[in-house]
């Protein structure tokens, strides 16, 4: 009766940010990020990616209620460096290591000579259309086409602003 | 048994190296067994989380087409509506997702978004059947429906874009609903691309799974008739008897094969001679497609969809942190 439909679970509504940013007030360089239509697959990996990181005091996550569909992470750091830049690292050390999986992949499906269905199917496709989330947000399915997956994002690294 | 632990998340002879290169050395990956419809491969070197996140991409996350409306023309047989609709939904389609774009709720039905299929069934009495018949295969014709009998309407250039590999269900042989004579179904359903986590239906495998590699340590020599019983506790081939300097010792060749029965635990000479633990970060995948993607697309386009998840954190968390910025 008073259960959410499905796709709130990856529909990001209108105005909502996807991540938002809150101060703890008692921990001394600690903040909490609330991942919203997120579950336990992206924050999992998060924390674990934070905990390899030595400035890393405090890390961790929790999903406070099944039928809310988001994540509250919380990161603190010691003073030489903050959260956010800890995130940043984080998030991108993920996507290289995922990338390096992935191109370890490939070269094994490559040696074992798979049907080359999968590489050319890639390639004549025009989009692939989005990864599985309707993401009101990114509705540009051109640009998700660029995958990069192979490792190669390291050129795509920190936003300036 | 759980292999000790000087401080969390570390175990022992784990990689505990920080620098991204000697990370990048420990990672492997082998395939085992890849089939059209199932492959098995090894993951060594990652921590579990980022193996469980690879496994609930492959579970959820990765679109495919199913049967998601069902208009009804006419239903007589005995199987409610909503029922048989939701029979219909679980048929697994052979449609590749990657050629058809999302529909939301408010958009029209396209030749770019949904394909149609018809379902005509209409059971009558077979009047060449002997008089003394039970079979209901032989009494009535169509008697039951199987998937085989849905029929793809293709529409607008769908024939052409579809040519050598015509959209239809994966299995002929799956039975739908079951009638009797003088009962119809009539119905046209729509397909369209979801993901598992909206509804099973759309889930790629019919399942994946990962374990971790059994490891069988020997702390002290298990020999002569022990070292017989010690070999027969374990499934065949994980371990033999070595003859060392005139002495038949156990030692342990593959245990790949081993189903953790943990039966060595139940005899009392092998008290503090083995232990048995897993390798924490050596991960062996199995992961079975239901036959609309290939096993090994399927495993790409979870990694895929992965680095899409974290880049996605990633310029949000630029967001957050701009807007945070201009608040104060």
């Amino acid at each position: 009766m008073n259960a959410p439909e499905r796709y709130e679970m990856f529909t990001l509504p209108e105005g909502v940010r996807k991540i938002s940013i809150v101060k703890d007030p008692k921990m001394a360089n600690c903040l909490q990020f609330n991942i919203q239509r997120e579950d336990h697959t992206i924050a999992n990996i998060l924390r674990y990616q934070l905990l390899q990181n030595p400035l890393v005091l405090f890390a961790a996550y929790r999903s406070p209620h099944p039928l809310e569909y988001y994540v509250e992470l919380k990161v603190q750091t010691a003073p030489k460096t903050t959260p956010i830049a800890v995130m940043r690292e984080a998030i991108q050390s993920l996507m290289v290591e995922y990338g390096n999986i992935r191109s370890a992949f490939d070269a094994e499906i490559y040696r074992l000579d798979a049907p080359a269905g999968e590489d050319s199917r890639r390639s004549a496709r025009p989009a692939y259309g989005g990864f599985g989330a309707m993401d009101t947000q990114s509705n540009d399915f051109g640009s998700s086409g660029d995958m990069g997956g192979r490792g190669g994002r390291n050129d795509d690294v920190d936003i300036d602003f | 048994n759980i292999s000790g632990a000087e401080f969390p998340l570390s175990f022992d002879g784990q990689e505990l190296s920080y620098s991204l290169e000697e990370l990048k050395n420990a990672l492997d990956i082998k395939i085992i067994h890849l089939t059209p419809t199932e492959i098995e491969f090894d993951l060594i070197g990652v921590d579990a989380s980022i193996a469980n996140a690879l496994r609930r991409i492959l579970l959820a996350e990765i679109p495919t087409m199913a049967i998601e409306t069902v208009y009804m023309i006419n239903n007589t047989g005995i199987v409610q509506d909503e029922i048989l609709a939701h029979r219909l939904g679980l048929i697994p389609i052979m449609a590749d997702p990657d050629f058809f774009s999302w529909k939301r709720p408010e958009d029209p039905p396209t030749d770019e978004n949904t394909v149609v299929f018809k379902l005509l069934v209409n059971c009558t009495r077979n009047l060449n059947a002997s008089p003394d018949e039970t079979d209901p295969n032989k009494l009535y014709i169509d008697s039951s429906v199987f998937s085989s009998q849905l029929i793809w309407d293709p529409k607008g250039d769908q024939a052409t874009r579809f040519a050598d590999r015509p959209i239809k269900p994966i299995h002929d042989d799956i039975l739908i609903t079951k009638l009797r004579p003088g009962q119809t179904i009539n119905c046209e359903m729509h397909c369209q691309k979801g993901v598992g986590k909206d509804h099973a239906k759309f889930s790629p495998v019919a399942t994946a799974s990962y374990r971790l590699l059994p490891e069988i340590q020997i702390l002290q020599d298990i020999t002569g008739d022990d070292a017989e019983l010690f070999r027969k506790c374990f499934p065949p081939g994980v371990v033999e008897i070595v003859n060392e300097g005139g002495v038949r010792k156990a030692k342990v060749v593959n245990a790949r094969k081993d189903t953790v029965s943990r039966e060595v635990l139940r005899h009392k000479e092998f008290e503090g001679k083995v232990r048995l633990t897993r390798v924490r970060d050596h991960f062996i995948f199995n992961v079975e497609s239901t036959g609309a993607i290939t096993p090994e697309v399927l495993v790409s386009k979870a990694l895929d969809v992965l680095i899409e998840k974290c880049n996605i954190s990633k310029d949000a968390l630029a967001k957050a942190v701009k807007s945070d910025m201009s608040d104060e």
